[in-house]
């Protein structure tokens, strides 16, 4: 059903000799001779009819936020002293913590959006840079739900770092009871600017070039 | 009236499909048939009522930013937790990296924004002409997108419950002015419709 309304011909702003701002959505003239962009006459912004190296881009920032996510896994995210012991806690730690806690649902938060979401945006992103890459014939309007879920979800990665934010500022009594940040927090808010980089690097309507281009 | 009712060609931003679209209704929105992208919402009032979330989350954000949130008590001893002095806090352990991050992200963008904001809607309304409103529009969606106030409102639960077992956390005054804050930073976005303001600024070049 979905697949008739997408193989039918549809005509592109680019087949049809036009191109879309990517920043104010103001629909201009694309002539082939220019290979270096043009300004908008709206907004100032460079226009190409398709982000120029988009994939080369997405490809780069998302290894760097894998690379990135390596040691935010495994160098302690926190130091938690407690009536003088101190306790080193990596990411994961923090999690059995909860449990051990029976903090189900919090421990299942926290779970997923410091393990589980970084590791499925980035292999979302990379099953959409493949399937371009290799002109995968997969549903394009369901690939293109995929690209809206892996933008909206990478910045809840960002909730452990405000966490750690939160409970250094307020667990901060010396010998009592004190918690500082460790090494891995700033890998993880790295790894997270950069997936959020990547996503937003990616150009959603490759994934549509595609299929037209298996058609013709 | 509300520049959206005319027959004019549009693509989508997420496909790049073609199409002309045939006047939108008051609260309805032109959605893309291939990709299901919206392609531009027809919000009543977007500009005054955008305006009017902006002010009120100007208003907002110093006692938001600046009073205690939470405060925790251990053995006696009271700590407390503001937006700032989250940050701040970060540097003074050492970890600059994350604190500059918390600190643009929960601070410094919802307030780049909401003064971005500001700015261009009075602009847009007194029809003055200035030059940098373009730039100033794009500038606003970059930061906007870095904003992450939703995000540190359950990072704030997840800290509360983290805490409880450990210690006695009592919820401040703050607290509320961030809530507020939330909403109100969330209203302008959703009242916001871009294209209304981009159409102004087009017609304002023309001039």
């Amino acid at each position: 059903m979905g697949k008739d309304r997408t193989q039918k011909k549809a005509v592109t702003a680019k087949s049809a000799g036009l191109m879309l701002c990517r920043e104010c959505d103001k629909l201009m003239q694309y002539s082939h001779v220019m290979t270096k962009g043009v300004a908008c006459p709206r907004c100032g912004a460079t226009v190409h009819h398709r982000v120029p190296q988009s994939l080369a881009k997405a490809w780069a920032l998302t290894l760097t936020a894998l690379i990135f996510l390596i040691p935010a896994n495994t160098f302690p995210i926190m130091k938690i002293v407690f009536m003088g012991e101190g306790e080193l806690s990596t990411i994961i730690d923090g999690v059995i913590l909860l449990v051990h806690h029976g903090m189900i649902p919090i421990a299942l938060i926290i779970f997923i959006a410091s393990i589980a979401v970084p590791f499925l945006k980035i292999t979302g992103i990379v099953v959409l840079l493949l399937s371009v890459q290799l002109k995968w014939r997969l549903n394009p309007r369901q690939r293109t739900t995929m690209y809206r879920m892996v933008e909206w979800i990478g910045r809840w990665s960002m909730i452990d770092i405000f966490v750690i934010a939160i409970l250094v500022k307020l667990v901060c009594m010396g010998a009592i009871a004190e918690i500082q940040g460790g090494l891995a927090a700033g890998f993880f808010g790295l790894a997270v600017v950069f997936t959020m980089l990547a996503a937003n690097s990616f150009d959603s309507r490759l994934l549509w070039d595609n299929i037209e281009n298996n058609l013709n | 009236m509300n520049g959206m009712d005319r027959n004019e060609l549009h693509a989508c931003h997420e496909c790049d499909l073609l199409l002309t679209v045939h006047g939108v209704a008051k609260g309805r929105k032109a959605v893309c048939p291939r990709c299901g992208a919206v392609l531009f919402e027809n919000k009543p009032d977007t500009i005054n009522r955008t305006l009017a979330l902006t002010i009120a989350g100007l208003f907002l954000f110093w006692p938001a930013n600046f009073l205690p949130i939470l405060s925790l008590n251990i053995m006696g001893n009271t700590s407390y937790n503001t937006m700032v002095g989250a940050a701040s806090a970060l540097a003074t352990s050492g970890q600059f990296l994350v604190a500059v991050l918390v600190l643009f992200c929960s601070v410094l963008a919802p307030f780049i924004s909401l003064c971005l904001l500001l700015i261009i809607l009075i602009q847009t309304k007194l029809q003055r002409d200035v030059v940098s409103l373009a730039q100033l529009f794009r500038f606003y969606n970059h930061v906007d997108s870095w904003a992450m106030l939703e995000i540190y409102i359950i990072a704030l639960l997840v800290a509360i419950i983290k805490l409880l077992d450990m210690a006695e956390v009592d919820v401040n005054f703050g607290m509320l002015c961030f809530i507020g804050l939330l909403i109100t930073y969330l209203g302008a976005k959703v009242t916001l419709e871009k294209s209304v303001v981009w159409e102004k600024i087009e017609l304002r070049k023309k001039r």
